[in-house]
């Protein structure tokens, strides 16, 4: 088969740059490759799925018609299984060789596993895919386990305790997010969570599921076991790198530069796979959240249709864990960095984050007026190294710093 | 041209890519929610205002819409108000 653009991965990323290179270019053939069954759907409402907030049918961004009318010729339940940059050539799992023009590489990510036994029992949870949500949804009962820390195993907390089950969080190290938010910020999240009811175990790893065809429990390595019904793991994502065999990448994922472009000039990278050089970070980084892919992807289709634009944006992401907002704007990697701590910690907080004099990312608990103004001054690249006072009190507003 | 832009608050969830992409129409509000504002008028923490009638260009339109497609929980919905068309969502 031979096509002008190839996509591979059929999640937002993916999808946008097909409709983005779909409204510059009316004829160019696009094949989209995709390993699940479903037309696009949100992740970020998998969580409202989960609680029955929605029908799994409102997180349907598009419709099976939408992409015949697009010309999008959209392989589902299909991976590419290698792909040669050199001479465009890719190969799908079920032999099909697609002869390419330009090809774009958002095959995103898969849940981390842990590697224990037990891991494939009925009741033991992941939250990437429809499928994981209605099955959270039809068969949870308690107790529950959630293991990890971050935005994932928080929609779990949040979906566990909408349907009353007791549960416990397990954390490998010491606190939420170990490696973004410092002790005082996990400290107020930790306390709110207690306060509705979660126990919170810190410095514990399962090493083992317990149980027949259901999990029964978990064996954890403070020697200690839990009995539990339901167990939701959120502990990041790994890159899915199968089908860029030759082009550079990183431990992280695939390498890109600002304009998305890879090591091969016809080939690029967006979403959560993408190692890209961002320029408002001045470095390096995969940014695995929605609104980075879904950008990235109108970024990527822009230039596979001929324009040369930068991908420059704040992305941010957020998560409300029973009731107490969490946010992440921009560069949130905190290590070898400035911090400056917003606030006490005690009903609201913020880690501001300072490199070279700029500021870079900002972790918010409750605070959500904080949030657009640091998007803004991050963007701004302003100088802010006079200001750590202000930055420092609650009482200053980031907006004026932006006259 | 006149845009009627509404948000469902029960749908948004603060992700705040609409305040991204076209920060002079939404803003978030104490409740992270995101609320309808005009041309970059000033908005109150408690501000309540999920549907705004606002008067825009062509390139403003553009960026409303695109505001629009970049909610991951499609809670915005734009109409144009002159003929009441929708425009988003299709």
């Amino acid at each position: 088969m031979n096509v002008d653009y190839l996509i591979i991965g059929a999640g937002v990323a993916g999808t946008t740059a097909a409709e983005t290179i779909r409204a510059r270019d009316e004829r160019g053939s696009i094949v989209l490759v995709g390993d699940e069954p479903h037309p696009l759907y949100s992740r970020v409402m998998l969580p409202m799925v989960v609680d029955r907030r929605i029908p799994a049918e409102k997180a349907y961004l598009k419709t099976d018609e939408w992409y015949a009318s697009a010309r999008i010729e959209y392989l589902r339940g299909r991976r590419v299984s290698a792909l040669d940059a050199a001479t465009h050539r890719a190969t799908l799992d079920d032999g099909t060789e697609i002869v390419f023009g330009k090809a774009l590489i958002a095959t995103g990510g898969r849940p981390k596993r842990l590697d224990v036994p037990g891991e494939r029992l009925d009741g033991v949870y992941r939250l990437q895919t429809l499928d994981d949500a209605t099955a959270v949804r039809d068969s949870v009962r308690g107790p529950a386990v959630v293991v990890g820390g971050g935005f994932i195993a928080l929609e779990f907390v949040n979906g566990f305790m909408h349907y009353g089950l007791k549960t416990t969080v397990c954390l490998r190290n010491h606190s939420f997010w170990s490696r973004h938010l410092d002790a005082t910020g996990s400290a107020l999240l930790e306390r709110h969570l207690a306060a509705k009811g979660v126990k919170i175990m810190k410095d514990v790893v399962p090493l083992a599921f317990i149980g027949d065809t259901r999990v029964e429990g978990v064996k954890l390595s403070n020697g200690e076991s839990i009995p539990c019904a339901s167990i939701g793991i959120g502990i990041g994502l790994e890159p899915n790198v199968h089908a860029a065999d030759t082009v550079a990448r990183s431990a992280h994922g695939v390498l890109a530069d600002e304009y998305l472009t890879t090591s091969a000039p016809e080939v690029y990278a967006a979403g959560d796979i993408a190692d890209f050089e961002d320029v408002l970070a001045g470095h390096r980084h995969v940014l695995g959240n929605w609104m980075n892919a879904k950008e990235q992807g109108r970024v990527a289709g822009l230039n596979m249709a001929g324009e040369r634009t930068r991908y420059e944006r704040v992305s941010s992401y957020s998560v409300t864990a029973l009731g107490l907002n969490v946010a992440f704007v921009g560069d949130v990697g905190s290590e070898g960095n400035e911090t400056i701590a917003r606030g006490d910690g005690e009903t609201s907080y913020a880690s501001l984050i300072i490199r070279d004099g700029k500021l870079r990312g900002g972790v918010f608990l409750n605070r959500v007026a904080d949030r657009g103004p640091c998007a803004e001054l991050i963007k701004s690249g302003k100088d802010v190294s006079a200001f750590r006072k202000e930055l420092a009190d609650t009482n200053f507003d980031l907006k004026s710093l932006l006259q | 041209m006149k845009l009627k832009i509404v948000v469902d608050p029960a749908l948004c969830i603060g992700a705040a890519s609409c305040v991204t992409v076209s920060p002079l129409f939404f803003q978030l509000n104490d409740e992270n929610k995101a609320v309808v504002i005009d041309n970059g008028s000033a908005v109150a923490p408690a501000d309540r205002t999920y549907e705004r009638v606002v008067e825009v260009d062509e390139e403003k339109k553009a960026e409303i819409i695109l505001a629009a497609q970049s909610c991951p929980t499609t809670a915005i919905s734009i109409f144009d108000e002159d003929t009441g068309e929708k425009l988003f969502p299709a």
